[in-house]
């Protein structure tokens, strides 16, 4: 409180350095470049530096009354997200100042894609629940204009789409936010759930069905099933928005806040074993399950990624809701794994689509020896995705393996078969790529693709290549990284 | 000093993988010469680790950063001798490589792979816990994957399908079973295993994991069940790749099975005896298997297949016997050296063969040994090797386990416990010997005695040469430690020695002498058993003469008794699609009813709606040409135009007529409609259901009845309408264009409304919950 609040500044930054980019008039594409990058980037800085320095306590922006305030914090948790965004954001800015060159609609893309940066932040460094639900909905919002870029018919239903599933999940969530605010001892975040023993005593079942309501509520932006539709239809967003926003941010941004609210606001301990966490853990399972297996059966590149995604994003959520602190860990492990390999997966995808113009995988047969760059970085985060070592995949499902060990119960390992085979699915949705662009004849150019295939131009792949090496390098040194989570999940060092 | 040589070991072949790919685009040669380098230096630092054994002090090396939980390693004698074969055959295999590939693709891919594996395996080797051996199992398994789909021809291809879908299953299954054990002892370092195991061998789910783990490695070893693959996968890789992975790959998957056996059921006997029958299943089918084989490095796939069964034998004879365990635990080590020797002589045997002809199948390649002396000693070397005659190595070896065998048997006898069986696998033990020796000397016969002169001289290449030097030096060098082992028979008892360690091996209480005339005799009966089998069985059933008084080679094995094709696909494509698709339609059926039953509430509801506010409209003006809010609500909540439009208009004179009361029958008939619709829908989903599980069955008996040889069913075909109950609705076969829009439209109501009624649900939950929150 005494010093100046850091914490603001990498929020505030990048919400009015893009607010502006529509007023200056650029004289060029590179000026705009330069601009953007250099908010990102010292934005990124920023926040570095203030997850470096800032103490782990909470500054009271506004104070609407007693109970309702506008807070930030940095801890544990925020932490690893707000480090995994501001690590990711500059990267991804870079790929996309290349990739948006024929998507058109330059200004109004960067300008939001910007703001977006701020408001991901707002929710890592919230303090209180108020505040991730204000940041939480504004992102819903800001990010609508960046899936219906391309502003054709398609993108308009996505948007639709995308807008009515959130505001649904919000109700949700608001009911939950109703009964922090009635029962609890207060709204801030506090590790092991804000509820006194006197009122768990007396409201034992409906705070628990609150909870349910809650992790659905959250779970719409995490996509679980059944409120899954609108990631793969979003996907007709340019790859960058799918990459970062669909893969990274949003989705990610569901699955912090459900492990805000699980094991900081309701506490893990007083749900553990409840009907409530059965049936959260059943819906979890189905969705490993069916978005696995709806991958496998579609042809479309970018929306087998997005299926992926969705399967992907449950285990994360397996994690959660295993309800102990190496169920929290392995989640939080799996999140960071999964941020990287996913975007690299994408941004793959982005390539293809950028220099070839092809979207369906049957017509990357031989592209593999063509863009071997490219591929081989796809390879890579494949094989990190199917868990073999020595990538971030590996390690993020190890933790599981080992949490469900742990946890003991016989669903956790009845879930631990279904991760089995999910996994055996997901091998055969992402091998078969990398068979295909490997192994099989190459394609000759039907209507309008006529394009030679190479890797594309350095602005692109050489993200692309640092995020394939923190792929491996996340796996291999993942040890400081774990050693982290151990105090953030509150196991000690 | 010794931990830096391990490390050098393990990674530097990832790291030269690399460079030789920067290599190879500028030269092939240069890179073949990295690559034997590579082996070369990987072999020097192996020999140093090797002879340097026992004097490390700290026997454990730890990394542990890596993966979070960190890399352990040990070193000893077995793991040393094992690092330094797999860097020999790994030298030997990238001497013939060079000549084996001339002209093929794919030569840069397979080298780095090469090494990539290289360096994996013996990870493994070095592992000590298995964390860091799951580690390279998986790295190993991807990067030989590649190795084995080098040809990418169709059988490649099957090949890499089946090697793949076993070690991913393999693979993770082991992955459970190691995080069960650590849950339940607390470790999964493998030295302090051994101590705690006993602790824990009451519970069911120790041996739970216990089985999961040995189920993954065996899936690599080739141990049946799981040895499906392995026939189909030998012989599709190229011919270095098959060396390597029967020679040494198939071995990390008995380090697996030997940690298993001695570190966690250490003289459990229900574990022996289970290891010990699937040793023996293995070790009889594989020689079976390979006697009826008519293509070469088909034999030597099944013939590998026997041999990890004889080893395997011995694992479970080193679990069974205890502190008495001395010689089974030297057989089955010495077993497995002379195997990984053996296979690497015939695999690249079989290389040669097939870069000169083109072809490996028996018929095609008969006389090709003739005229070519160095050819004809180093096959007999490893062919009677093999076969375990005397003077050679695998004599030693399978005399050890034999003798083992009966040592089992005499301390039963004492001890007063049943025998008889081991009596009968003593029997199968001297069977399959005399089959080994068998299928052996068909091999010889076809290659160096059938066929004419011609043959031996028309296989020559260009230069008259069928081999380059390199490649006859390492088969011959290969070749020449085979008799060397053999006669020399201390070397072997010292190489014997130095696994003692790690196999927890009892002290030897008496010296074996190898040319007893007991020990002869049983050589002798092998080689007697041998030839009866060639003459009585091979010659005169598997033969055919032809006219012009040479023999063929005609494939009699029956096709329906391929474990493969007879048992696994029609299970997992057959069958367990058909249970499959049946279950999940009888969920997708259920959950299709009650995830849409809240929804049909929303167009009732949005026709109240619309109804009331016109009725509001006509009272004050009798006028409603302006949007009705129903069309409001509906674009919001984005219900589609079209069906909009459609109904405006009957609705709008029957509003005008009838007024609330017509609403309120609108309200019934919507709900009517629907409730009709839906019970429509369940009869047909229903008949579906029975349809499909009856369509599984019948796929499943045609398969199994066509398996058998039957008259062979055909198939039904399925004609199904891809919309149909719109069309029968309709009453109407064939399904119209019309059809397929109503039915999209339709589809498109209920999943856009999903959303408005989840909105409604939300805010409906909101109200209880504030009045509950009130009432309270």
């Amino acid at each position: 409180m005494t010093s100046f609040p850091m914490m603001i500044l990498p929020i505030i930054i990048p919400v009015i350095g893009g607010a502006l980019i529509p007023f200056v008039r650029f004289q060029t594409r590179r000026n705009r470049q330069i601009y953007v990058l250099a908010v990102v980037v010292i934005n990124a800085l920023i926040t570095f530096f203030a997850i470096r320095t800032v103490p782990d306590q909470a500054y009271t922006l506004v104070r609407f009354s007693q109970r309702l305030s506008l807070g930030f914090r940095i801890d544990g948790l925020g932490m690893v997200f707000g480090g995994l965004v501001a690590l990711l954001w500059p990267l991804a800015t870079i790929y996309a100042f290349e990739y948006m060159k024929h998507e058109g609609r330059e200004t109004k893309f960067f300008s939001f894609y910007t703001i977006t940066f701020g408001i991901t932040l707002g929710i890592a460094f919230s303090a209180n629940f108020l505040t991730l639900y204000l940041f939480y909905e504004l992102l819903t919002l800001i990010t609508l204009p960046l899936v219906i870029h391309a502003m054709d018919e398609k993108a308009f239903y996505a948007g639709k789409r995308y807008l009515t599933y959130m505001i649904a999940g919000a109700t949700l969530i608001f009911i939950g936010f109703i009964f922090v605010l009635n029962y609890g001892e207060t709204l801030d975040f506090v590790m092991g759930g804000v509820f006194s023993p006197e009122t768990i005593a007396e409201h034992t079942e409906v705070l628990r069905n609150v909870f349910l309501l809650t992790f659905v509520g959250f779970g719409v932006k995490a996509a679980l099933f059944p409120f899954h539709g609108w990631l793969p239809i979003a996907s007709v967003a340019p790859t960058t928005v799918t990459a970062l926003l669909h893969a990274v941010a949003v989705v990610k941004a569901g699955v912090f806040a459900i492990m805000r609210v699980t094991y900081y606001s309701f506490g893990a301990t007083f749900l553990q074993g409840t009907w409530q966490q059965k049936v959260l853990m059943a819906l979890v399972l189905i969705t490993i399950l069916y978005g696995s297996g709806k991958a496998y059966t579609i042809s479309h590149f970018k929306r087998r990624l997005a299926y992926s995604t969705v399967s992907q994003l449950s285990y994360i959520l397996f994690g959660v809701v295993l309800m102990t602190p190496l169920g929290f860990k392995a989640a939080l492990m799996y999140l960071v794994a999964h941020a990287f390999m996913k975007i690299v997966l994408f941004y793959c995808a982005g390539c293809v689509i950028h220099t070839t113009g092809r979207s369906q995988i049957e017509l990357l047969g031989g592209l593999g020896p063509k863009m071997p760059l490219t591929f081989g970085c796809f390879t890579v985060a494949a094989l990190a995705l199917m868990g073999i070592p020595p990538t971030s995949g590996f390690t993020g499902k190890y933790q599981l393996f080992v949490a469900v060990a742990d946890s003991g119960s016989i669903l956790a390992w009845f879930g631990l078969m279904i991760i089995v085979l999910s996994v055996l699915l997901t091998a055969g949705y992402i091998f078969s790529i990398i068979k295909i662009a490997f192994l099989d004849p190459y394609v000759e150019c039907g209507e309008g693709i006529c394009v030679e295939p190479e890797d594309p131009k350095k602005m692109m792949i050489v993200p692309v290549l640092i995020l394939t090496a923190a792929v491996l390098f996340i796996g291999i040194g993942a040890r400081p990284l774990l050693l982290f989570l151990n105090q953030v999940v509150g196991l000690g060092v | 000093m010794n931990e830096g040589a391990m490390l050098f070991i393990v990674f530097f072949p990832f790291l030269a993988a690399m460079i030789s790919h920067l290599i190879n685009r500028r030269t092939e040669t240069g890179r073949d010469y990295f690559v034997m380098t590579v082996s070369v230096m990987v072999f020097v630092a192996a020999v140093f680790l090797f002879a340097q054994q026992g004097l490390t002090a700290v026997p454990y090396y730890v990394i542990p950063q890596i993966c979070g939980e960190g890399l352990t390693f040990k070193i000893d004698g077995f793991r040393s001798l094992y690092a330094l074969l797999s860097a020999f055959t790994w030298l030997m295999t990238s001497l013939l490589s060079r000549e084996y590939f001339q002209g093929a693709n794919n030569q840069g891919r397979y080298h780095f792979f090469n090494l990539w594996t290289l360096g994996a395996t013996l990870g493994i080797f070095f592992s000590a816990d298995f964390f860091t051996t799951y580690f390279f199992f998986e790295i190993m398994t991807f990067t030989s994957f590649v190795m084995v789909i080098n040809n990418e021809d169709v059988a490649a291809q099957e090949a890499g399908r089946l090697y793949l879908g076993g070690a991913i299953i393999g693979g993770l299954v082991m992955l459970m079973g190691i995080n069960l054990l650590n849950e339940i002892t607390g470790t999964i370092q493998f030295d302090q295993l051994v101590t705690v195991a006993p602790q824990f061998v009451n519970q069911p789910a120790f041996w739970v994991a216990g089985g999961a783990i040995f189920f993954g490695f065996a899936v690599k070893a080739g141990i049946f069940p799981m040895h499906f693959w392995l026939p189909v996968v030998y012989p599709a890789a190229p011919a270095p790749a098959s060396a390597i992975l029967s020679g040494i790959l198939s071995k990390t998957g008995i380090f697996g099975a030997l940690i298993v056996s001695l570190y966690l059921f250490p003289q459990q006997d229900a574990w022996g005896m289970l290891v010990l029958v699937l040793g023996c299943i293995t070790m009889f089918l594989g020689a079976l298997l390979a006697v009826f084989a008519v293509d070469l490095k088909r034999v030597l796939a099944c013939s590998s297949f026997s041999q990890i069964g004889f080893i395997v034998l011995g694992v479970a004879l080193s679990n069974l016997m205890g502190d008495h365990n001395a010689l089974a635990v030297r057989g089955t080590l010495l077993h497995m050296v002379n195997h990984s020797l053996i296979k690497l002589v015939l695999f690249l045997i079989a290389g040669v063969v097939f870069m000169n002809l083109g072809s490996l199948n028996l018929n095609d390649i008969k006389g090709f040994g003739r005229g070519k002396p160095f050819l004809r000693v180093v096959f007999l070397f490893a062919a009677l090797s093999v076969a375990g005659i005397p003077l050679l190595s695998g004599y030693v070896s399978k005399t050890l386990l034999h003798e083992s065998l009966l040592e089992h048997i005499y301390h039963l006898k004492e001890l007063g416990l049943p025998y008889q069986s081991f009596k009968w696998i003593e029997k199968l033990f001297k069977l399959t010997g005399g089959m080994t020796f068998a299928y052996m000397t068909k091999l010889y016969v076809v290659l160096f005695h059938e066929g004419t002169q011609e043959a031996g001289k028309a296989s020559a290449g260009q230069d008259h040469s069928y081999i380059q030097r390199k490649g006859m030096v390492a088969i011959g060098i290969t070749a020449l430690l085979l008799p060397g082992m053999g006669i020399f028979t201390g070397l072997m008892d010292r190489m014997a020695e130095t696994g003692i360690d790690f196999f927890h091996g009892g002290p030897l209480v008496h010296a074996v002498d190898y040319f007893h005339w007991v020990n002869l005799k049983g050589g002798l009966i092998t080689v007697a058993i041998g030839l009866a089998v060639y003459f009585l069985f091979i010659r005169l059933l598997l033969t055919q003469k032809e006219g012009d008084g040479e023999r063929s080679y005609p494939s009699c094995w029956p096709s329906k008794l391929d474990l493969n094709r007879g048992l696994f696909q029609p299970l997992v494509l057959g069958f367990l699609p058909a249970v499959g698709t049946w279950i999940a339609r009888g969920f997708y059926l259920t959950g299709d009813v009650l995830f849409n039953i809240p929804f049909m509430a929303v167009p009732m509801a949005a026709r109240a709606a619309e109804g009331m506010y016109h009725l509001g409209e006509i009272g004050m003006q009798g006028d409603i040409d302006h949007a009705p809010i129903g069309t409001v609500v509906e674009d919001v909540f984005m219900l589609d135009e079209a069906t909009v439009k459609e109904k405006t208009g009957p609705l709008e004179w029957g509003w005008k007529m009838a007024g609330f009361f017509f609403n309120i029958g609108e309200f019934l008939l919507t709900g009517i409609q629907y409730l009709l619709y839906w019970v429509l829908r369940i009869a047909t989903k229903a008949y579906y259901l029975v349809e499909d599980g009856a369509y599984g069955f019948i796929k499943l008996f045609a398969i199994l009845i066509e398996r058998l040889g039957g008259p062979g069913i055909q198939h039904p075909e399925r004609h199904r309408p891809p919309i149909p109950d719109f069309a029968r609705r309709n009453g109407r076969k064939q399904v119209s264009d019309e059809d397929k829009q109503e039915q999209r439209q339709t589809w498109q109501v209920i999943s856009n409304s999903i959303s408005y009624s989840l909105l409604l649900f939300g805010i409906g939950l909101l109200a209880t919950m504030l009045f509950l929150l009130y009432l309270r």
